[in-house]
């Protein structure tokens, strides 16, 4: 992808240093997906296809790219998106969002987008701080007999390593009583700004006393030189220097959750910020996912606005999923595939899922058995991939907890076929759903829409609203 | 390479690495001993002092004491202790490199990589509205 070039909105400053793109001299690595990693069994070829993009976005080669990823309710695309955000590891930003979130009343559904691209990109800064750390051995205070004339004083600090001695003028007294700092306590001061925090109390005087409060901490006596340096990397995500950044909000809003929208020329400001930093090395940029689930929720204001946002420099990798096929779009009357528009499909990458094999529905069924410590037989789990072959992974799913708990009244150790079967009558799937309000629908109230229920509404939409819990 | 040769190179960085973090304590503690020194001549009410230098006890001028102490040594001190630092890093970083994918969460030895920025203060990040107040 060129960059565009009239999308220099509020994107000036970043044209020295373009994010690389796509495609861009990277060697395409094939990886081979082992055949059950991370409890993830089958769907190799799209498995391939994430691990590459994975891959790319580790080594930071992509941005401003968007990947679909389309097929049947229950064939895992959810689950290779989680799967990606895990390899992906800490230092990634990794943003999930249902299509619906972004239809709220607090906030316009471009702002909503907006703070989403924002919080999918990470700005990995360092920060510095001198600080003297230790194990205080002895506070001496000298006061004057009057009480009026300014008060000095002496302080041991030691680390395992050495000990020092530093005179106290009438501040660090001061702050030092305020922490209410005692020989034994292991404190922390910043060089810069001579702030104390007491860290805890060291273990070698924690038999000093056999009554100690629950809030006492005991740490080791720190190693090493007293003056050290600390240097920590924080990734800040574009949208928290954003909300910290904006007037009305204040840091706080981070934590409530609530940020409300953000005024464009402070985002601006920040953009321009950052470049500078970028450019004088103080910080570097790190493109992120952004994973948009249920896509087409999305309406067709949503998907121009994306068009446009995908050719910012400044935008993350783009995963979407959805489950339909040739579907109206949303706020339109015309149909597409997907539910997105052919304009916008035709920039993404898409992975399709297909459905599983009968033998990964066996693998992933006894993964399930395992994770919520079900014991059953083989002829059971045969009968289950039966069962979720015919009908839906999810609903064989469902069927292992509810099957165990007919074992345990019968008291057994293990589920059997018996039990499957009868927790199978008990529960419909999706299909004998359908069969059965066909067969009885006029018993039910305003049955007159029944009728165009079973060829309008896609039979898939109502087994996975009710099973994604 | 052979697996040999990367052990032993891996043997030599930890080596260093671990030599340089004796040696800042051992810079640290010189220090500090300077730090006392400057404050005792400060303090002290004789115009001369007793000065230790290597096996030898000189009796110098308070003030040659201590532009010897804060000028030479000190600032010396600092100069070096500063290099130590960054080669401690260098070496830990080559360290993340060649060990890189067995370091989970920060793939292929990119992690360390990060510590090269320069480093920022909590004001510039959280001033950067300049149209604020």
């Amino acid at each position: 992808m060129e960059a565009p070039v009239n999308a220099s909105y509020s994107t000036k400053c970043w044209n020295p240093l373009p994010l690389p793109r796509m495609g861009s001299a990277t060697e395409l690595e094939i990886i081979n997906p082992i055949p059950s990693a991370q409890g993830m069994v089958g769907q190799a070829s799209a498995r391939r296809a994430a691990g590459l993009l994975v891959k790319l976005i580790q080594e930071g080669k992509i941005a401003g790219r968007a990947i679909l990823m389309a097929g049947a309710p229950g064939t895992g695309k959810t689950a290779i998106a989680m799967g990606m955000t895990h390899e992906l590891g800490q230092g990634v930003p990794f943003t999930m969002l249902a299509a619906s979130e972004i239809f709220s009343l607090e906030m316009s559904k471009t702002e909503a987008l907006t703070q989403a691209f924002r919080r999918s990109i990470g700005v990995r800064i360092k920060e510095e701080t001198e600080v003297i750390q230790g194990e205080v051995v002895e506070i001496q205070i000298d006061r004057s007999a009057t009480g009026t004339a300014a008060k000095s004083g002496k302080l041991t600090i030691k680390t395992t390593d050495m000990e020092t001695i530093y005179d106290l003028g009438q501040k660090m007294i001061d702050a030092l009583s305020k922490e209410k700092v005692l020989a034994g306590d292991v404190i922390n001061i910043d060089k810069a700004s001579g702030r104390i925090t007491k860290l805890g109390r060291s273990i070698t005087r924690s038999r000093d006393y056999d009554a100690t409060g629950p809030e006492v901490k005991f740490v080791q006596c720190p190693e090493g030189e007293l003056q050290t340096r600390k240097e920590v990397v924080h990734t800040v995500s574009l949208h928290e220097i954003d909300v910290i950044n904006s007037r009305t909000q204040g840091f706080l809003a981070l934590f409530a959750g609530d940020t409300g929208e953000i005024k464009p020329e402070v985002r601006e400001q920040i953009n321009t910020k950052i470049g500078e930093w970028r450019e004088e090395g103080k910080a570097e940029i790190v493109p992120g996912v952004l994973f948009i689930d249920e896509v087409h929720m999305l309406d067709i204001e949503c998907f121009s606005f994306l068009n446009r946002a995908l050719e910012d420099q400044l935008a993350p990798v783009v995963i979407m999923a959805s489950n339909r096929g040739m579907t109206r779009i949303r706020g339109t009357k015309y149909k597409s595939a997907h539910g997105i528009p052919a304009d916008f499909l035709d920039r993404l990458h898409i992975i399709s899922t297909t459905l599983y094999a009968e033998e990964d529905i066996k693998t992933i069924l006894k993964i399930r058995c395992d994770e919520e410590d079900v014991e059953m037989t083989p002829d059971a789990l045969e009968v289950l991939t039966k069962i979720g072959g015919e009908t839906s992974l999810r609903y064989a799913i469902q069927l292992i907890t509810t099957a165990s708990l007919v074992a345990k009244k019968r008291k057994a150790t293990s589920v059997d076929v018996a039990d499957i079967k009868r927790v199978y009558t008990l529960f419909l799937d999706e299909k004998r759903s359908v069969q059965y309000l066909k067969e009885y629908q006029e018993q039910y109230l305003y049955n007159e829409t029944g009728e165009t229920m079973s060829t309008e509404v896609p039979l898939a939409k109502s087994a996975s609203t009710a099973m994604e819990i | 390479m052979d697996f040999i040769d990367e052990q032993a190179q891996k043997e030599v960085l930890g080596e260093n690495i671990l030599t340089d973090r004796q040696l800042i304590i051992d810079y640290d503690r010189r220090r500090n001993g300077n730090r006392e020194a400057l404050r005792a001549l400060k303090n002290t009410t004789d115009t001369k002092s007793w000065v230790s230098l290597g096996d030898m006890f000189i009796r110098l001028p308070n003030t040659s004491a201590t532009t010897m102490v804060k000028e030479v040594d000190n600032e010396r001190l600092v100069q070096e202790v500063e290099e130590v630092r960054e080669r401690i890093l260098r070496n830990t970083q080559k360290l993340e490199e060649m060990e890189g994918s067995e370091t989970q969460h920060h793939k292929e030895g990119t992690f360390l990589k990060s510590f090269d920025l320069k480093p920022i203060t909590a004001a510039e990040l959280y001033n950067i509205d300049s149209s604020r107040d």
